[in-house]
């Protein structure tokens, strides 16, 4: 494997600092587990890494009152066993269980994975359903991105140059919220998502309201389902109104076909994923 | 860069490169080479190492990230040249045959054992599901795992 060199800054002003200076020249490398085998295959060209590992409290997780605050460098381990996230956000510790391995998990990260910017992300269509926002510093300062705006096509992000995402704010789900995470890949695990489904809605008497969905693995970004949001809206789950999701959903889906599945078997399995999800609120 | 961290309850010193993989150094530096070199990209888990108590792809950690962290390898396991209760199962179930994946099956199922001293079958084959085996077919592994855990409920349904 090629060698590359690291800096490794002991502060997150230090860092900014080398960023500002070197720009795309500074590859930043959180958990290492895309990464790595990137530089292995030869995927990035002359560049330098910039090691987060060492800058204090980037993996922290903490309660803010009516949000989370996620550090850029917490694991996907840590999200899964924070009591924090477990108690107000479940639906993020549910998707960040379904990553990789146990080995990929204590390695990989919240930040990596948004800055990664896969379609397949397991993490992002669970924050995008949360309203997440995305705190990004430089050395000029700090500034706020919706996680549904932070991916633009598969590896590229609103980061700049100079940038670092250094932390995620995840609003708190509220009390009695209705979710799911449910992910179609070709194995239990290891697998990168062909299809995921992220659902969040308030109900009240059975009645659904504020009602988001995002689609991970059929576009070439993590994208919602508005139409099919707007459908359930208002109404009391029952099995026409789900059948009716369901047909929505797979006309509103625009699926991509590449090496891991088909445009038409994707369309198919948003449908059922959906209607899987939705059924498991009726029991 | 000089590194200090910690390898098998010993400090170890090394000026290394820091953009080296963990596994290299442990392999070619300290001379651990019961670390296996794989897929060299987080699917098999030949490699598989504890790091700070959590288990992870040695071939997917670089020297710059271990300053001042805990390293625990398959050499680390057996004490005094006695083998690790884990180890002694794996030979007595018959859960090693090439043997290429098993310190990195052993260095998973330690770290659950560790974190969780009696797991289910589910939550077994979970702590595995990042080691790949192409010889037993998992079987031996898990009833491996399951005769230190204490599994005897899981033990009895499975013959």
């Amino acid at each position: 494997m090629r060698t590359l060199e690291v800096l490794a800054p002991e502060t997150l002003e230090e860092a900014l600092a080398l960023k500002a200076h070197h720009g795309t020249a500074l590859l930043p490398l959180a958990g290492g587990t895309d990464v790595i085998p990137g530089i292995r295959r030869g995927a990035y060209g002359a560049v330098a890494l910039l090691d987060l590992s060492r800058i204090p409290d980037l993996n922290r997780i903490v309660d803010d009152g009516t949000e989370i605050r996620i550090g850029a460098l917490a694991t996907h381990a840590d999200v899964v066993e924070s009591a924090i996230v477990g108690a107000h956000i479940p639906v993020l510790s549910e998707a960040c269980g379904t990553v990789g391995s146990v080995q990929i998990r204590s390695r990989g990260t919240i930040g990596g994975n948004l800055c990664h910017a896969s379609p397949a992300s397991d993490s992002v269509p669970a924050l995008r359903v949360l309203g997440s926002v995305c705190e990004i510093r430089s050395s000029k300062g700090t500034r706020e991105i919706p996680v549904g705006d932070f991916c633009i096509s598969p590896g590229v992000t609103r980061v700049l140059p100079a940038d670092l995402l250094v932390g995620i704010r995840v609003p708190k789900m509220r009390p009695g919220s209705r979710w799911f995470y449910l992910k179609l890949g070709q194995r239990r695990a290891m697998a990168i998502a062909k299809v995921s489904v992220a659902f969040l809605a308030a109900e009240d008497g059975g009645v659904l309201s504020d009602v988001r969905i995002s689609l991970g693995a059929v576009a070439p970004t993590v994208c919602g389902a508005p139409r099919t949001a707007a459908c359930l809206e208002g109404k009391k789950l029952g099995e026409t109104v789900i059948s009716e999701a369901v047909e929505m959903i797979q006309t509103e889906a625009k699926p991509i076909a590449d090496i891991r599945s088909t445009e038409e078997y994707r369309r198919e399995m948003v449908g059922v994923l959906l209607g899987r999800g939705l059924r498991g609120f009726l029991e | 860069m000089y590194i200090c961290l910690t390898v098998n309850g010993k400090p170890v010193n090394v000026t290394v490169h820091p953009g080296r993989r963990l596994v290299d150094v442990l392999r070619m530096d300290l001379g651990l080479t019961g670390t296996k070199i794989g897929c060299e990209q987080g699917e098999c888990g030949a490699c598989t190492v504890l790091l700070d108590g959590r288990a992870v792809n040695s071939c997917l950690v670089l020297m710059s990230q271990v300053e001042g962290r805990e390293v625990l390898t398959i050499e680390g396991l057996t004490d005094d040249g006695e083998l690790h209760a884990l180890q002694q199962a794996f030979v007595d179930t018959g859960a090693v045959q090439c043997g290429f994946c098993s310190p990195g099956f052993l260095m998973s199922a330690y770290a659950l054992l560790s974190r969780n001293p009696h797991p289910s079958r589910d939550e077994i084959v979970e702590a595995v599901t990042g080691n790949l085996c192409r010889c037993t077919g998992y079987r031996k592994i898990f009833q491996a795992i399951e005769r230190v855990a204490g599994c005897v409920a899981a033990r009895t349904e499975e013959q």
